[in-house]
C-alpha cells in the first residue's frame, strides 16, 4: 500500500490513516490548510458538493454551507487547544434522492504540528439517522395526538354546556351558574333575581308551521333577550320556546323592571322580525312572553326554592292571560297588567 | 456587488412548523404531513437586498428534544427566528429557553418571534396580546405567520435580514 503524495509536506500517521480509509471504505474527507482553504480532497469527498472541480484552493466554508459561520469554531482544533469540532446528523439529500443524516468531524491534520491544517470526514450515518427519525417521529406523533384530544376535550365540555340552537348556555351550565350566583350573593348579602320566561303558544306554533321555522323564533327570540344585558347577567335556554335569566346584584323591583322591557321588546319585534327574514312563512304571527320573577334572599334562599318561586310566578303569568310578567302569588303579588 | 453569506437558525418546540416555515420561504410551497426533523436541515436562499445580495444559510433545526440543542448547530449564527404554533400554548413557554440558548452563543444576536399557523382561527390557543407579551418580554418583534397560506411568511425573513443589517 502506498500513501497518496501530499503536496504539502511529509504525512504524519492520522493523514496516513485517512487515506488508507478512503481507500477501504470510499471515505469522504478533505485536507484544509491553515487558513482553511480545502488543499486536497478525496473522491467520496467530491460527491458531497456543488461544484467539485474549482474546488482546491477555496475556503472551506464556500465549499460546504456547513461551515460558513465556523470559522471561530475551528481556530481552537486547528491551534490544537480542542480536539475536534463535531457538526452531527446534517440532513443532505443526495443524488440517490434520499435523505442522508451526515456528521462531520474536524481533527488536526497533524498530531505533532499545531497549526499545519485540518482534516475534514464525513460520515454517513444514514441507517441509525434513519432509525433515530422514526424514534422521534413517533414520539412527536404521540404528543400531538395528546394534545389534540386535550383539544377535543374541552371542546367536548363546551358542547356539554351549550345550547346547539342558540349558542347560549343550556340548563345544566344555567344551574350551576345559580349555584354559584346564590353562594357568592350570600356572601357578599347581595340580592339575586331569575326569570323563567316561556315563549307564549310556541307548541302550537311548532306544530303548525314545522321545526324548522319554531326554531328561527327560538333563535331571534334569544337574539332579543340577549341583547343589551349587563356582562353579568346570565341568559340560558332551557327547552323548545323557554329561557331563563340570571341577575345578580338585583332585587325584586329591579328585576321587574327588566322583565317589562323584555316583555315589550318581544311583544313589538318578534313578530315582524320573522316576517322579515322568512317572507311568506308566517306573514303576520305575533309572539309574546310571559315571564316569571323570584329574588334571593327576599323570597328563597336556596337555588331550587328560588327556581319554584320563579316557576310559580310563570304559571301565575300564563293563568292569567301571557304575555305579562308577574311574581309568586305567594309573597307580596306584583304584576304587570 | 457584494454577496454577503450569513446564517440563521429556525427554533422552537417539534411540530410548530419550522420545516414549513423553510419550504415556504424557499420552495414556496407547503405539505400537510407531519415528517419529523432529526439534526438539522440547511437551505439557502439568496434576497436582494438594497446593500447587494445577502445569502441566508436557514439551519432548521429539530426542536422539543430532552436534550439541549448541540451548540454546534447554533455557533456563529448571525440571528433566529423563533417560532411557537399558535394552537399549542405550552410552545409560546419555549421562548425564553431558545432565546437564552442563541444568545449565550451569539450574545444580542437579532431575533424575529413568529406565531405560526395563524390560519387555524378555530383552534387559536395563544392570543395576539399574549405573544407580543412574551416577545417584548425577550426584546424581539413578533409576525404572525401561516407556512400554510403564505402569510406574512416573506415578511418574518425580511425582517430578520433587516435586524441582521442594522447590526452589520
Ligand atoms: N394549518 C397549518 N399547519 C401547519 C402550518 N405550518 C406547519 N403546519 C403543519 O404542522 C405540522 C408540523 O410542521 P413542521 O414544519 O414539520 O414542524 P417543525 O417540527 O417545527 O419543523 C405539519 O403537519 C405541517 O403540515 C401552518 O401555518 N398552518
Ligand atoms: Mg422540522
Amino acid at each position: 500500500m502506498t500513501a497518496p503524495t501530499n503536496p504539502a509536506g511529509p504525512v504524519d500517521l492520522s493523514a496516513r490513516a485517512a487515506a488508507a480509509f478512503s481507500r477501504l471504505y470510499g471515505l469522504a474527507y478533505a485536507r484544509v490548510g491553515p487558513d482553511l482553504t480545502i488543499q486536497q480532497a478525496s473522491p467520496a469527498f467530491l460527491a458531497l458538493v456543488d461544484q467539485p472541480t474549482a474546488l482546491i484552493g477555496q475556503p472551506l466554508s464556500a465549499v460546504l454551507w456547513e461551515f460558513v459561520g465556523a470559522d471561530e469554531a475551528l481556530r481552537p482544533v486547528l491551534a490544537g487547544q480542542s480536539p475536534r469540532y463535531q457538526l452531527e446528523r446534517v440532513n443532505r439529500e443526495l443524488p440517490d434522492g434520499q435523505i442522508h443524516y451526515l456528521t462531520f468531524w474536524v481533527v488536526p491534520w497533524s498530531e505533532t504540528q499545531p497549526g499545519a491544517g485540518l482534516i475534514v470526514i464525513v460520515e454517513d450515518a444514514d441507517r441509525f439517522g434513519q432509525l433515530e427519525q422514526s424514534l422521534v417521529q413517533s414520539r412527536n406523533e404521540l404528543h400531538l395526538a395528546q394534545a389534540q384530544l386535550l383539544r377535543a376535550n374541552q371542546k367536548l365540555e363546551q358542547l356539554a354546556t351549550t345550547d346547539d340552537l342558540t349558542g347560549l348556555p343550556n340548563r345544566r351550565y344555567f344551574e350551576q351558574a345559580l349555584r354559584r350566583e346564590l353562594d357568592r350573593g350570600q356572601r357578599y348579602r347581595h340580592a339575586t333575581a331569575l326569570l323563567l320566561a316561556d315563549v307564549d303558544q310556541y307548541s302550537p306554533f311548532r306544530d303548525l308551521y314545522g321545526n324548522p321555522l319554531g326554531d328561527e323564533v327560538v333563535k331571534l327570540v334569544a337574539l332579543l333577550l340577549a341583547d343589551r344585558l349587563r356582562g353579568v347577567d346570565r341568559l340560558a335556554r332551557l327547552e323548545a320556546g323557554s329561557f331563563a335569566l340570571l341577575l345578580p346584584e338585583t332585587d325584586l323591583p329591579g328585576a321587574a323592571v327588566v322583565a317589562e322591557r323584555l316583555r315589550e321588546r318581544v311583544a313589538r319585534e318578534a313578530g315582524p322580525a320573522l316576517t322579515a327574514q322568512r317572507p311568506g312563512a308566517a306573514d303576520g304571527a305575533q309572539f309574546t312572553l310571559s315571564l316569571g320573577v323570584g329574588a334571593a334572599p327576599a323570597q328563597a334562599a336556596t337555588p331550587s326554592e328560588l327556581w319554584d318561586v320563579a316557576d310559580a310566578a310563570l304559571t301565575h303569568a300564563k293563568a292569567t292571560g301571557r304575555n305579562r310578567w308577574s311574581t309568586t302569588p305567594t309573597a307580596y303579588v306584583i304584576s304587570s297588567k | 456587488m457584494t454577496v454577503v453569506q450569513q446564517k440563521i437558525c429556525l427554533l422552537g418546540e417539534f411540530a410548530v412548523g419550522k420545516t414549513s416555515l423553510v419550504r415556504r420561504f424557499v420552495e414556496g410551497r407547503f405539505d400537510d404531513r407531519y415528517l419529523s426533523t432529526i439534526g438539522v436541515k440547511i437551505s439557502r436562499k439568496a434576497l436582494p437586498r438594497p446593500a447587494g445580495e445577502l445569502l441566508l444559510l436557514i439551519w432548521d433545526l429539530a426542536g422539543g428534544d430532552e436534550f439541549s440543542l448541540q451548540s454546534s448547530y447554533l455557533r456563529g449564527a448571525a440571528g433566529a427566528l423563533i417560532a411557537c404554533d399558535l394552537t399549542r400554548a405550552s410552545t409560546l413557554a419555549a421562548f425564553d429557553r431558545y432565546t437564552e440558548q442563541l444568545w449565550a452563543l451569539n450574545p444580542g444576536a437579532p431575533v424575529v418571534f413568529i406565531g405560526n399557523k395563524v390560519d387555524l382561527v378555530a383552534e387559536r390557543a395563544i392570543t395576539d396580546a399574549e405573544l407580543l407579551a412574551a416577545s417584548q418580554r425577550l426584546g424581539g418583534p413578533c409576525v404572525r405567520t401561516s407556512a400554510k397560506t403564505g402569510e406574512q411568511v416573506e415578511a418574518a425573513f425580511a425582517l430578520l435580514a433587516e435586524q441582521l443589517e442594522a447590526r452589520r
